[in-house]
């Protein structure tokens, strides 16, 4: 399936998977759940995706969107951006490292 | 729109931020066993997490803020005042709906009316201790109504002589003094006096009707003059307290031991003198300073403790808000000393009555039920105190208290076991204080919100 990365997703926890599910554009909670099974085949419970949400929320990274709807929409901070393509380039790193001393081993 | 009780388990701060989008989710969602538990984690996740939002001062007159001191002292003075108002509604509610089971089960049998007389003296004490001034004469006058009239009705209906009048003088002698203190006519002193002449009629009153108890009401009469002159030195010289104390306790002391020995065989002078013994030893040592708490530096002591955990230097002269945390910590250690006073007295209660029941010891460990009532309202004071959950924290250390005591007392008895029934009842009550407490209702938060604005203005 195109998009779909499921043996690097069972490590990651829910609050980067939240962020990467945010990266191209706002989603409300529902939809982050559809959206983080569909991409990680991880599929987060409701609790836990809320209580990431909040922690996130408390480190400025994300922020809810002003809106008349119940469901709320999120969406990346600058701040929640920079962190995200942090934690990305250093997984990057990581992996490139894992492979090399695959190869060389 | 669907409820979801689940959400009942998240703190409040957690509740006013995310319930409204959360339960949108959970409705699009249908939750199955598995989401069940995972929302069981997340609540007891924000328990630990998500407590301390920065509470909000209201602001009150035009937009300023008030102090934290008088916003909490009017919070406590309002939170005591609903717990009055959910007593009184409450017994409405429960008194009429016993009523209604009552007529349709055993109309011939009314029996409603013994719940309904307890619970209004849990009331009208309940009242006279949330109440200020003339409103709590009138919670002591219902009080002394019921009280008296429910005695006088059980001396009537069930026994042959009349004994109803001795708690009525006495505590009618009592509401007169509460009412010449509450209407500024005497100050305290005048107020004893005053009550002491009643007595002194009511005794000589006795003694006229039954001679035979003549010795007696003399014995009572000189305690109680001794008691009166005790009063006078400590109001009109400088007598200690202590000293007046220690007065009163040789005077009444060497008299009940003159009647003892003169008019009986029996030696009963021990028991009065030995538990009284206790309590004025609690006395000296408070005033001899070696009970740390009564120590005039152990409040400062106790706010620097509080302020080194709470990393405020007390010393040094912070800003506003510093000044703010350390009056709010000051408010703090007095409800704990208010607390650490209440046990130290009951620790000098038990030991009182410990020593009377071993000098007794025939009739039984009876010391232990005085004990286990005081327990449960000191149980009751320290959840008020140290759980920080208010009228709830009472109540749950007063069921705990209640239901250990009435499982002893089932298991000792023997036989048939009842205390599930009381269990079951007191923790259903408690189920529904948590789900309808101030956490989870909005009208009353709000409710609570105006009255202290009103207050604080």
């Amino acid at each position: 399936m195109p998009g779909k990365n499921v043996g690097a997703s069972r490590f990651a926890d829910a609050g980067l998977l939240i962020l990467i599910s945010l990266a191209d554009g706002e989603k409300h909670g529902y939809a982050m759940i559809s959206d983080i099974e569909e991409i990680a085949d991880v599929k987060l419970g409701p609790g836990t995706l809320y209580t990431a949400l909040a922690r996130l929320e408390g480190q400025g990274l994300i922020e809810p969107v002003e809106t008349d709807d119940r469901r709320k929409p999120y969406r990346l901070t600058p701040d929640g951006r920079a962190e995200l393509s942090a934690q990305l380039a250093g997984m990057e790193g990581l992996a490139a490292m894992g492979q090399q001393r695959m190869e060389t081993a | 729109m669907k409820q979801f009780w689940i959400l009942r388990l998240f703190p409040r701060a957690w509740r006013e931020r995310y319930e409204e989008e959360f339960q949108a989710l959970l409705e699009d969602y249908d939750p199955s066993t598995g989401d069940t538990l995972d929302i069981l984690k997340a609540a007891g996740d924000a328990q630990l997490r998500y407590r301390q939002l920065p509470e909000g001062l209201p602001a009150v007159a035009g937009g300023e803020s008030v102090s934290p001191v008088a916003y909490r002292r009017a919070r406590a003075r309002v939170r005591w005042l609903a717990s009055l108002y959910a007593n009184a509604v409450l017994f409405v509610i429960v008194n009429l709906m016993l009523l209604g089971i009552n007529l349709l089960t055993t109309p011939d049998t009314l029996w409603f009316i013994y719940p309904l007389w307890a619970w209004g003296m849990v009331l009208a004490l309940h009242a006279s201790l949330v109440l200020r001034g003339s409103r709590r004469l009138g919670a002591h006058v219902a009080l002394f109504s019921l009280l008296n009239g429910g005695l006088i009705w059980i001396n009537l209906a069930y026994t042959e002589n009349f004994w109803f009048q001795w708690p009525l003088a006495a505590t009618a002698t009592l509401l007169i003094a509460h009412a010449l203190i509450e209407f500024r006519i005497t100050g305290y002193f005048g107020a004893h006096l005053v009550v002491y002449v009643l007595s002194l009629a009511q005794m000589a009153a006795t003694a006229l009707i039954y001679p035979e108890s003549e010795y007696g009401l003399l014995t009572a009469g000189i305690a109680w003059t001794i008691a009166l002159a005790c009063h006078g030195l400590m109001r009109y010289s400088s007598f200690s307290p202590l000293k007046a104390h220690i007065l009163l306790f040789a005077g009444v002391n060497a008299q009940i031991i003159v009647q003892n020995l003169m008019r009986s065989d029996e030696l009963w002078f021990q028991y009065p003198l030995l538990v009284w013994a206790v309590v004025l030893g609690a006395h000296i040592s408070v005033a001899m300073g070696s009970v740390p708490l009564f120590d005039p530096g152990w409040r400062e002591r106790k706010q620097r403790e509080l302020a080194g955990l709470a990393g405020l230097d007390s010393g040094a002269a912070g800003g506003v808000v510093e000044a703010e945390a350390l009056d709010a910590i000051a408010l703090r250690v007095e409800s704990l000393r208010t607390l650490y006073i209440h046990l130290f007295a009951f620790i000098t209660g038990a030991a009182a009555g410990l020593v009377l029941n071993i000098l007794t010891y025939s009739a039984g460990p009876w010391a232990l039920w005085p004990l286990w009532i005081w327990g449960m309202l000191l149980a009751a004071h320290a959840g008020w105190v140290l759980t920080r959950r208010g009228l709830f924290g009472s109540h749950l250390m007063l069921f705990l208290t209640a239901n250990a005591g009435l499982i002893v007392i089932d298991l000792i008895q023997g036989g048939e076991i009842w205390f599930y029934w009381t269990l079951g009842a007191t923790a259903l009550a408690l189920a529904l204080h948590y789900l309808f407490s101030r956490d989870t209702l909005q009208a009353f938060r709000e409710w609570e919100s105006r009255r202290i604005a009103s207050m604080v203005e």
